[in-house]
């Protein structure tokens, strides 16, 4: 390494001694040292998520600074030699208005300085809220356990999940089969990322990486993560809230979540559909996959088989729910057809009892899951 | 020695643009006026790549004996079992990889892609097949060294560039205007990673503020990593923490006449960067005529040379901004130097005369 030329050894000396004089005239800078990243990454999340949610968001900064100074704007036409008269005319009436634009600029800037205190301010509240809020949540938590009512969280760390999931839902290429229908949203690459909540053993996140299609998913199941990982799949355990509110705003192309809804409480399903609107870019895509309860065989096989299921949603109220978070052009889309032996016969019966028949089967034996996706 | 006229250069990915496919183009430019014989072979190739596949390469290996220049990244399996087949002398062209440890926060894949890679890199170090080890830079030579690479092995040998390239493209006209409207005074270009010291930059301009009086526009331009958004979340963070929200100005990844209209309408280029096996764009920046201040880690001072405004405090970076803004006169007098610098170590001929020199060592060495 080549040590600096004198001029620039002389320079360097200069600067050091411009500093200190410096420092001592402003005893020292007030400016704050950089704290860890881990704080930083959690507070730059709420930040995304309040701009998101009205607050100033970088490309509106962006937009705000580009009209700070009105006289710096840049005039052209099309129309020829008129044009250029026009061009002239605006020109010269930029001069003629300097003192009052001067004073516009001073305005404007005075306006995004105090937009900024007001950022500040609202981060800081943020901060502030956030730790006070998961802490009162363990509070509660731990109060539950101690008198005996139990969060889900706790219920379903009680219970074998996986063990539940390999007996009742099937393994891992009947889940795969399933699912392979929902692939046709993410064509390529660009449609990704796709963050997968509650991804269990990972099928889909599987069929995502032979694509190409970049994907991670989150889970509370430890076996499940385990087993995810050992397939080499992105698996995080956390819980979903948590793991989508670290996120960054409009960063996600896809959110899908199968069988996963039914397990939440309303309050904690209205969170994670708010989380996910603010963390899909516009036009992202959310699927969501869970049991048909409005099928009377399936709300009385499939749903009340599983003791951690929380909530039965209808599927025109998760519709409702996912448009109340801001979401478009939402479909519901039926899947899983019920065993045809399982049907009422209607062969041989008159045409009235026929038609009950039919409609009896209509509503009994309605598929046994549905879909809802909706854009961001 | 007909045979060893041949040679093979092999890399995992060339695409047109990205730092290691230049280096192997440019080697492969050297070599052929010395009147090489040269082939490269890659994994992933851009359509109308100037690259064959491995199957060619295994052919190729296996019907010659060429020297094999090995580009090493990340992990490359194939690369390194073809790299098994080679019967001539072996030159490993090894590329830094960022330490883990910036990511931890960030992003758990990342960090695998980087221990992964990091690995690799240590795997390739102690093969004792390779001829030579070529790093970019005094500081990579370092780490080449802690993982028991013997210094006569090792030779140092800065990446080839496009800088001549660059300073040819015409400008982008919209992108021109646009930013000659609103000029940053401070620049910085570099993938929007936490290794690249934005942070600092930013903590450097509010000491500006402070000290000075007056606000300074800061232009990041970066490719971005969707698995690293949180990165820029911090980012804007730290804008608003240290009150310059409406001054940074985050552009992501520009086309090569976007880049040159960054270049033409910023004042100065300030790199914090904690982590660079090299850094090219010092060298763009010294041959574009703009001021570097730096701070002094990893290889950014030997890149720098005798030309480098180098300074390890906050309040003197942020000084030294003020002297290059105010001062036309010092402005140029530091940018004749960084070119200086530049220049004389690393320009097209002198990395193309060093690396034949090092190629003819090789030869001249291996068994006939």
């Amino acid at each position: 390494m080549s040590e600096p030329s004198t001029r620039i050894e002389a320079l360097i000396g200069e600067i050091q001694q411009d500093a200190r004089e410096l420092r001592e005239k402003h005893g020292g800078s007030t400016v704050p040292s950089l704290e860890p990243i881990a704080a930083a990454v959690r507070e730059g999340s709420l930040r995304e998520e309040a701009s998101t949610a009205g607050g100033l968001s970088a490309p509106t900064l962006a937009e705000l600074r580009r009209h700070l100074r009105p006289a710096a704007v840049e005039f052209t036409s099309h129309r020829g030699l008129v044009g250029r008269v026009i061009v002239f005319v605006k020109k010269l009436l930029t001069q003629l208005l300097a003192p009052v634009l001067e004073r516009q600029t001073i305005f404007n800037q005075t306006n995004l300085d105090a937009l900024e205190q007001l950022e500040k301010a609202v981060l800081s509240l943020r901060q502030e809220k956030h730790p006070r809020i998961d802490s009162l949540e363990e509070r509660i938590t731990t109060l539950e356990r101690s008198t005996g009512v139990e969060t889900t969280e706790a219920s379903t760390h009680d219970f074998d999940y996986a063990a539940f999931e390999e007996a009742f839902r099937g393994d891992s290429e009947h889940v795969a089969a399933v699912q392979r229908r929902y692939l046709e949203y993410f064509p390529d690459a660009a449609a990704g990322p796709v963050l997968d909540l509650g991804c269990g053993r990972g099928e889909f996140l599987a069929m995502l990486g032979e694509r190409d299609i970049p994907s991670w998913g989150l889970d509370v199941e430890h076996d499940a993560v385990l087993a995810a990982r050992e397939k080499g799949l992105d698996v995080r355990e956390r819980d979903l809230i948590l793991g989508l509110r670290d996120c960054a705003a409009g960063s996600l192309g896809g959110i899908v979540s199968f069988q996963v809804f039914e397990h939440l409480t309303l309050g904690k399903l209205t969170r994670v559909l708010e989380l996910a609107h603010t963390k899909l870019r516009p036009g992202g895509v959310l699927i969501a996959e869970t049991v048909n309860v409005a099928s009377l065989i399936t709300h009385a096989r499939a749903f009340t088989l599983d003791p951690t299921h929380q909530l039965a949603l209808h599927p025109l109220t998760l519709k409702l729910l996912v448009e109340g978070c801001g979401f478009h052009d939402v479909d519901v889309v039926f899947s899983g057809e019920v065993e045809d032996d399982l049907r009422m016969e209607t062969a041989g019966m008159d045409e009235a009892m026929k038609r009950n028949l039919e409609r009896l089967n209509h509503i009994v034996f309605a598929p046994q899951d549905y879909a809802v996706i909706a854009r961001a | 020695m007909a045979h060893q006229r041949d040679a093979a250069i092999l890399l995992p990915s060339l695409s047109e643009g990205d730092a290691t496919g230049t280096d192997a183009l440019r080697m492969r430019a050297a070599l052929e006026g010395a009147g090489w014989r040269v082939r490269i072979f890659a994994t992933d190739r851009s359509p109308g790549s100037a690259a064959e596949d491995l199957d060619a390469a295994r052919r190729f290996l296996r019907n010659k004996k060429p020297l094999v220049i090995y580009h090493q990244g990340t992990r490359w399996d194939a690369g390194l079992a073809l790299l098994r087949r080679a019967r001539g002398p072996v030159l490993v062209r090894d590329h830094n990889v960022t330490p883990a440890e910036f990511f931890r926060d960030i992003n758990d894949d990342f960090v695998r892609t980087l221990e992964v890679g990091a690995q690799a890199r240590r795997t390739l170090a102690g093969n004792g097949t390779v001829a030579r080890f070529l790093p970019c830079s005094e500081f990579s030579a370092s780490e080449l060294r802690e993982m028991g690479v013997a210094d006569e092995r090792i030779r140092v040998l800065a990446p080839f560039h496009d800088v001549d390239a660059i300073a040819a493209v015409a400008p982008d006209a919209g992108t021109l205007r646009s930013w000659a409207r609103d000029p940053a005074d401070l620049l910085f270009v570099g993938r929007l990673a936490p290794n690249k010291g934005h942070r600092r930059m930013l903590r450097v301009a509010a000491i500006y503020h402070e000290f000075f009086g007056r606000r300074l526009r800061i232009r990041l331009v970066g490719q971005r990593d969707p698995r690293l958004a949180a990165w820029e979340g911090v980012l804007h963070r730290d804008a608003v923490r240290l009150g310059l929200a409406f001054d940074l100005d985050i552009t992501g990844g520009l086309t090569a006449s976007e880049l040159k209209a960054a270049w033409l309408t910023s004042r100065i280029l300030l790199c914090c960067s904690e982590h660079e096996g090299f850094c090219v764009p010092l060298v763009e920046a010294a041959h574009l005529g703009l001021p570097i201040v730096a701070t002094p880690d990893a290889a950014v001072p030997q890149t720098l040379g005798s030309g480098g405004v180098v300074l390890g405090d906050d309040d003197e970076l942020a000084t030294a901004i003020h002297r290059l803004l105010e001062d036309g006169a010092l402005r140029d007098e530091v940018v004749a130097a960084q070119r200086r610098a530049i220049n004389e170590r690393f320009s097209a001929d002198v990395l193309a005369r060093r690396f034949l020199e090092i190629v003819d060592d090789v030869v001249a060495e291996a068994p006939r």
